[in-house]
This record gives C-alpha cells, structure tokens and sequence, in this order.
C-alpha cells in the first residue's frame, strides 16, 4: 500500500514538474532524421562522391567494422556507406541549404539518436537515455570512434584529467589491447571520469586491470543493449560469473555471498582496490568482527578467522555450518 | 637500480641498431618533419611490437608476480592486424599479445556477408602467484571466450556464446590449491516481434571442481523479455526467467525470475522510470535461513534544467526468509532514497553530488546465539565531484563518504575519501600531472573486553601518482610516472601487508621514424617494502626495449 501512495506521490510530483518546466518541444524527429527525410533518391551519389573532397577519411574508413556491415548493395540507400551516417552527399552540396550530419558538432542528445538510426536494433532508444551515460550528457561518439584515424575531441566537455591528446597515453603500462571502435583502452577511456576509481585501481590489493587481465566492462553494463538486459544483474551475479566457485547455492550460506543482506559481495571487499590483501573492506579479523561483534578478540584470539584454519570456507559450506570445512 | 651486464648490453646494441636505422628516416622527416598529427593521419593496416624485457628482482619474487607475469627474455609484445581486404568484403582483425610467454592473448573480430555473420574470439593465459613469501607454485588461468551472432533477418538475430574458464589456483601454506572448470553457454535470439522487440535466452552453465569439494553443478537458465514503446513518451518492458540447479548428491533448485518496468517522458525534460522485480527461491538443500522471495521496486526520477540534471529516486525491497525446515520467519525490508545532481556551474566547471540513505525499515529477526542484528540497518552514501578546465590547467577534486551503522550492536563505520588531481601544460611540448588519494576511516561504538578495538583493524591508505610528458625534440618523447603507495595500520596482530609502502617509478624514451615506427626504452625501478616483515617486500628493476613497426 505505502509503496503505491509513494507512486500516486511520484507521478504527481512528476506531472506537476513536467508542467511546471516544459522546455523546448522538439519537434519532428531528431536533426539527422531531419536531413535524411529532406533528401531525395538522386541525391545519394556513393562513397567515391565524398572521396573527392575526403580521401583520406574514406581510405581510413576501410580500416572499420563499420565498412563491412555499411557496404551491403541491400540496404537502403540511408544506411549505406559515408551517406549512411552522415546524410546525401547532395543535400550537403546543396547550393542553398548545404547539411550534413556532423557528429562532433551535434548536441550530445542529437548525435546519439543518429547513431541509434541503425543500432537501436541492439540498444532502444529508452534503454540509452535512461543510461547514466546519456544522463551524463555524453555521446556515442564520445567513447566510440568510427573513423579508425578519429582524434579524440572532447568539444565544451571540461570532463578530461588531461590535454585531449591523454587518450593517447595508457593510464596503466600494461592495460589491455584497446578494443576496436573505442577510443582508447578501457580504462584509460573510463578513468577520464571515472577518476577515483582509477585511483583505487593504484592500490596494493586490487582487480588486475592495470596488469590488462581485467577490464571496466567485464563488470560494468556501459550502456544497457538488449543482450546484456537478458543477463542476470545484480552485484553477486556479476561476480560468479569469473568467481564461479562461490555461486553455490551451499549448505550453509553466508547471507551477505547468498545476497540476502545489503550489498552482497560488497559487504566485505571492494570492488576497484584495497588497502587490505584480497580487496578486503578491512584488515584480517576485524572484517568480520564488523558484523560478528563479541567474536572480535575473546573468540579464538588468533589471525583472520580464515587463514588459521578455521573459518576456511567463508563464501559458503556443504558441510559445516560454521564454515570450518568446504 | 641494478641492470646485468647482459641486459646492458643488449640495450646498447639495440639502440644502436635502432638510431642507425633511423637516420634514414630522420633525414627524410628533416625535409617533411612528421608531427604526431601527420602520423595519425597515416592509414595503417597492422602494427608489430617487437620487445626485450628484464626484470632484475630481488625479495619476494610472488609480490611481483601477484597479478600476471611481464614479457621477459626477446617477444612479440603485441601484434595487431585488420584485413580490410577491398570494399565490399569480409572484415577481420586480430591481436596477439606475448605469444607463449605465461601472460598471453589473443582476440579478434570477424565480419561476414556485409556484417551479418560475426565472429568474436578470445583466448588468454595468466600466470600469477600468491603473494606471500612463502614458496608456491604460479596459478594459471586460461579464459576461452567465443561469440557467433547470425542475421536470420534484418530485424531478427541469432547470439551464440561459449565461454570456458580453467583455474589451477595455488596458495600459500596452509590453504590447499584449488582446481576449477567452468564452462557457460548462452543463445539468444532477439528481434522485433508484435510491435516491440523481443529476446529469448538460453544459457547453460557447468562447473566442476577438480579436486572434488564442491559438488559438479549444472545451472540451465531461460529467460524472456518483451519490450514495447506504446506511445511516443511511455515505454514498458517486462522480463521472466526460470533457473534450474542440478549439484551432484543433491535435490534440485530452482530460481525464478520476472520483472517490470518503463518510463515515461512526462515532459521534453522530464523522466520517470519505474521497475519491480520478484525473485522466488526453492532451495531445498540449504539448511539455514535463507530468502525465499525477494521483491524491488524503484522509481527515478529525472528532470533537466539548463545545464543541469537533478534524479531523485526510491527504491524498496523485502525478502521474504524461510528457516532451514522451510517455514516462515519474517519479511525484512529495506527503504532507499537518492538524489543527484549534475551540471556546470559555468563553461569551465562542472559539478556533480549525489547522495543515497538506505536503512532498514523491519530488521531481520536473528537466530543466532547473539541475537542481536547482524546486518547494517543504516547506511548513507554520499560524493561530491568538481571538474575544471582553466585552459592550461585542468583539475578535479572527489569527496566520498561512507557511513554504516549497526544499531543493535551499536557500531558505526565511516569511511573518506577525498581524490584530487589535475594536469598542467608547463609549455606547448610538455605537460604535468598528478593525483592524490587518502582514504580514512574510523570505527566507533565497539568496547571490546580483549583489548582489541574495531578501528585499528581499519587502515588509512594514501596513493599518489605523478609524472610527465616532454617532447624532448621532434620524434622524442620522454615519459616519466611515479606512483606511491602507504597505509598506516595499526596492525595489531603483526600480520603481513598490512603496514606497506611502495614506489614504483616507469620512465621511458621514445622516437618515431619518418616512416611512423616506433623504438622505445623503458625503465621502471619498482620498491615494495612490508614494514614489519623484510622478506614480504621485493625490488625489481625492470628494462624493456620495444620497436614498434606500422604497416
């Protein structure tokens, strides 16, 4: 009952902040739909028409997995080659209203809906804008470079640690191979942001992805696409899916692994790095004294409760209710 | 810094052969000098890093090889190669890095029929060691990860994926090794489907454990999802899954999933968004208590503002637990609220808090020989996060805040941690840059009658990097980072890595011929030190020598 009045309340609030802040209407369709609605069948003239002017741009472009899938004589005229993102080359040679899709100069909210013209196959148009990303006021093409030669350009974005040439200097020596069609690897791409993270990242104990075994994808959905919306989520799930010794169910579960309390796995490590070995919250005994209050020092004084051999099986037991065995 | 005599040796001989090979193409970028730009510029199908690496370490030699094992000894760092074979082809790459070394991988990506047909690959070996001082043998991890998906029509997909996972973990003293496999497939066709778009999946999960302590298991998932945009402003989507787990020696279990949500732009500025979700749990083996139907909801709310953002939102949750004969205990709930706000104060600065308070609404009912709650009843969240571009300067400063607090047990935990750090073009060719994290946290609300006391099991940590980029002269880039390490623990059971301080400092000189290759010489002196155990710490002097051809 309370949880509906809260939503009566939300709705409300909602209708009453939607009314009272109306903005700008936004009219029929994005910019980009706008331009390719303008064109005419005629005006699309092929890539050897834009390669008149941008040699070097349509050469490099050969170099991307968008060329292959772009390069098709099936698909429709709008979603083929150059043409395919940025609009006809005849509309953008047109002597009285010259257009073009330009990516970099797009609003972030105009230039993602032109890329969803063909990816909303994989990822709605719902599921980016209620992404953090989207909400952050970021764009495909800030993270993604189609064009294999595309120079980092961080336009009006204050968000950068450093010069817009850093993207070209690894935050880790040693991080993994940068995935094509980004912009760098991963975390010296997420870590332009994500700065604290890449901080805790520096730390003794932490995931390796300064050593190039891990990266901020392998936990993180970036942006929500249809496919990883069929995958469980929930902070447990992503960490059995490499810890898969601890995905049980066990005997005995210990309710923080079992996800029956709080934060799950966060209950007792971190998830970037640590002071602590293993990425613990806190320092040997005192992790689970946190919760197990009178066992701190009257019970068993000793080292951590795992490495003395007692406690051995933290994450969960099929044996002992204690988890003094696996 | 200690290098051998061979190493020495090969450096000199190196760079030798590198400087005389570069003159040609020096001379030819003396009468075209190419800037960084220009070589961007230059379409390349393929680059192959050749390189030779030495650690020179003394100590804990494990510490070192905590996490993977450098390239040592003469290797092809990484090769990288796209096949963009003429228009209208197959398109593929692939990159190999440090073939048969302890630490290697390969990937790549290939595109038939204009895309329809994709092909993703990865395979990756690891070896690291238990960091302890003690002798171990290394542990091994080999990752298997292939991925097919199949255009059946231009709005329908097949997604195949198969994923193997083979650790051969070894500890040590007195923890015994362990030995895994785990293998997932998933299938999933997904497409648009009455009106909407729609995902079937299909994943089956196998682990076994080699040495026989946890039993065989099999986890067979079907999950479904419906998605429809009914109006221009309301979206919906709905999802059910049904897991069923089969452990050799024991009765099978079963999870079953479904949820529910949308959004709704109630104005060109304004967002709703809702979700609730019921997981129900039949877990006959488990013999404690356990939850056997979990239920959420959450509702955001977002509204744009000028440059700003501003969420709010609610999020409510019950678990509903069972005792281990499987009868009724209680319905613990959980109340959520949050806000945010993000935006830019001007062009220059930008500014970002959020905070979330989540406390427990119905404490769990504990059965335990202390029955007092066990779990945290209140917890607050909260960062502040400030970005400034000042033109030559840029910076940013984080605040992050974390409270816990047991009410039953009368502990509270508080955790800061503050970040801050920025670059600074010292000139046209040659920046700066640095950042600093503390983390503090203080624990309060335990007498411990032992004399131990919960706060001096939390340590304070200290990280700092800095380092910098010059462009010595055209085509010679000199880099040079440095990154410290230090906790202060109190430590009162003398164990080791609790009380530690490392410095690790990489610098490197790099030159780029006319023809855009590459050499480079790394040289990283690296100092882990245990302060109260000698034998935990380690120094390294690592040498890498790299020539980087593009074709």
């Amino acid at each position: 009952m309370r949880i509906w009045s809260l939503l009566l309340c939300l709705c409300s609030a909602s209708l009453f902040i939607g009314a009272a802040f109306p903005g700008k209407a936004d009219g029929p369709g994005h910019e980009a739909e706008r331009i390719f609605q303008r064109a005419k069948a005629e005006d699309f003239k092929g890539d050897e028409y834009c390669a008149a002017c941008h040699e070097d741009k349509v050469a490099n472009f050969a170099g991307s997995p968008h060329a292959a899938c772009m390069s098709s004589d099936k698909l429709p005229l709008g979603k083929r080659g150059c043409e395919g993102c940025h609009g006809a080359g005849g509309v953008h040679q047109d002597e009285n209203n010259p257009e073009v899709v330009s990516f970099r100069s797009m609003t972030p909210k105009e230039s993602s809906a032109a890329c969803l013209r063909c990816h909303e196959s994989t990822m709605s148009a719902s599921h980016w804008k209620n992404s953090a990303h989207a909400k952050a006021d970021l764009a495909c093409v800030t993270c993604h470079k189609i064009h294999p030669d595309s120079e980092p350009q961080w336009a009006d974005s204050s968000f950068k640690r450093g010069k817009a040439d850093d993207l070209k200097k690894p935050l880790f020596t040693a991080a993994a191979a940068t995935k094509s069609l980004l912009m760098a690897d991963e975390p010296t791409l997420c870590g332009q942001c994500h700065t604290s993270e890449i901080a805790q990242f520096r730390m003794n104990s932490h995931h390796p992805v300064p050593e190039g075994q891990v990266v901020c994808s392998d936990c993180h959905t970036v942006h929500p696409s249809k496919e990883s919306k069929s995958r469980f989520n929930g902070v447990n799930d992503k960490c059995v899916t490499c810890h898969t010794e601890y995905a049980g169910p066990f005997v005995y579960q210990h309710d923080p692994v079992a996800g029956n309390s709080g934060d799950g796995c966060l209950e007792c490590h971190k998830a970037h790095g640590s002071a602590n070995p293993r990425l613990l919250n806190t320092f040997s005994r005192g992790l689970c004294a946190q919760c197990h209050t009178e066992k701190l020092s009257t019970h068993h004084p000793g080292q951590s409760c795992w490495n003395t051999g007692c406690h051995v099986a933290p994450h969960g037991s099929n044996t002992d209710p204690y988890f003094l065995k696996p | 810094m200690r290098l051998n005599r061979r190493t020495v040796s090969l450096i000199w001989l190196a760079f030798a052969a590198a400087a005389s090979w570069g003159q040609d193409g020096q001379q030819a970028g003396d009468t075209n000098p190419p800037t960084t730009e220009a070589s961007t510029a230059i379409t390349q199908w393929g680059t192959l890093d050749l390189a030779y690496g030495d650690w020179a370490i003394r100590g804990n030699r494990h510490k070192f090889l905590q996490y993977s094992t450098p390239g040592h000894g003469f290797y092809i760092a990484d090769m990288n190669l796209v096949f963009p074979l003429k228009a209208n082809s197959p398109y593929a790459s692939i990159d190999i890095a440090a073939p048969g070394l302890e630490t290697s991988a390969v990937s790549g990506l290939m595109q038939f029929f204009h895309g329809q047909t994709q092909l993703w690959f990865n395979f990756s070996r690891n070896e690291f060691s238990d960091p302890g001082s003690g002798p171990v043998e290394p542990s091994t991890s080999k990752l298997t990860t292939v991925t097919v998906s199949q255009a059946i029509t231009p709005e329908i997909g097949l997604f195949v994926k198969y994923h193997r996972d083979q650790k051969d973990y070894s500890f040590q003293a007195a923890k015994d090794p362990t030995a895994t496999r785990t293998r997932t497939t998933t299938a999933s066709l997904e497409g648009k489907a009455l009106g909407g778009d729609a995902a079937v999946t299909y994943t089956d999960w196998r682990f076994v454990d080699m040495q026989g302590f946890q039993p065989e298991s099999v986890q067979r998932r079907l999950t479904g999802r419906y998605g429809i945009q009914l109006t221009p402003a309301i979206g919906l989507e709905g999802s059910l899954g049904q897991t069923r787990i089969e452990q050799t020696g024991y009765q099978d279990s079963e999870i079953k999933s479904s949820s529910i949500g949308g959004d709704w732009d109630i104005g060109p500025d304004t967002n709703l968004r809702f979700n609730f979700s019921r997981d129900s749990f039949d877990l006959p083996n488990v013999a404690n208590a356990y939850v056997q139907d979990r239920f959420n909801s959450s509702f955001n709310l977002t509204q744009y503002w000028q440059r700003w953002n501003f969420q709010f939102g609610y999020r409510h949750r019950e678990n509903e637990r069972v005792t281990a004969d499987h009868t009724y205990v209680d319905v613990p709930k959980f109340d959520q609220l949050e806000a945010k706000a993000t935006g830019r104060i001007n062009k220059a600065i930008r500014l970002s808090a959020r905070w979330t308070w989540n406390r427990a609404t119905d404490p769990a009912t504990m059965d335990t020989t202390d029955s007092r709650l066990l779990y945290w009843d209140q917890r607050v969240r909260a960062q502040a996060k400030i970005d400034a571009n000042l033109g030559r300067l840029l910076g940013y400063a984080t605040y992050n805040v974390n409270y816990t607090r047991n009410t039953d047990r009368q502990v509270d935990v508080t955790t800061g941690t503050v970040t801050f750090g920025g670059s600074f073009s010292v000139a046209d060719n040659a920046d700066a840059y640095f950042e600093f994290s503390n983390s503090q946290t203080k624990a309060k609300g335990l007498s411990d009658v032992g004399g131990l006391d919960l706060d001096s099991f939390y340590p304070s940590a200290t990280t700092l990097a800095l380092g910098g980029n010059w462009t010595v002269k055209p085509n010679w880039w000199l880099a040079a980072s440095y990154t410290y390490l230090f906790t202060d623990n109190d430590n009162p059971l003398l164990l080791p890595d609790g009380n530690f301080r490392g410095r690790y400092l990489t610098a490197s000189l790099t030159h780029q011929f006319g023809n855009g290759n590459e050499a480079a010489l790394t040289v990283a002196p690296w100092q882990y030190r245990d302060r109260i155990y000698d034998n935990v710490g380690y120094d390294a002097t690592m040498v890498m020598l790299s020539f980087r051809v593009r074709f």
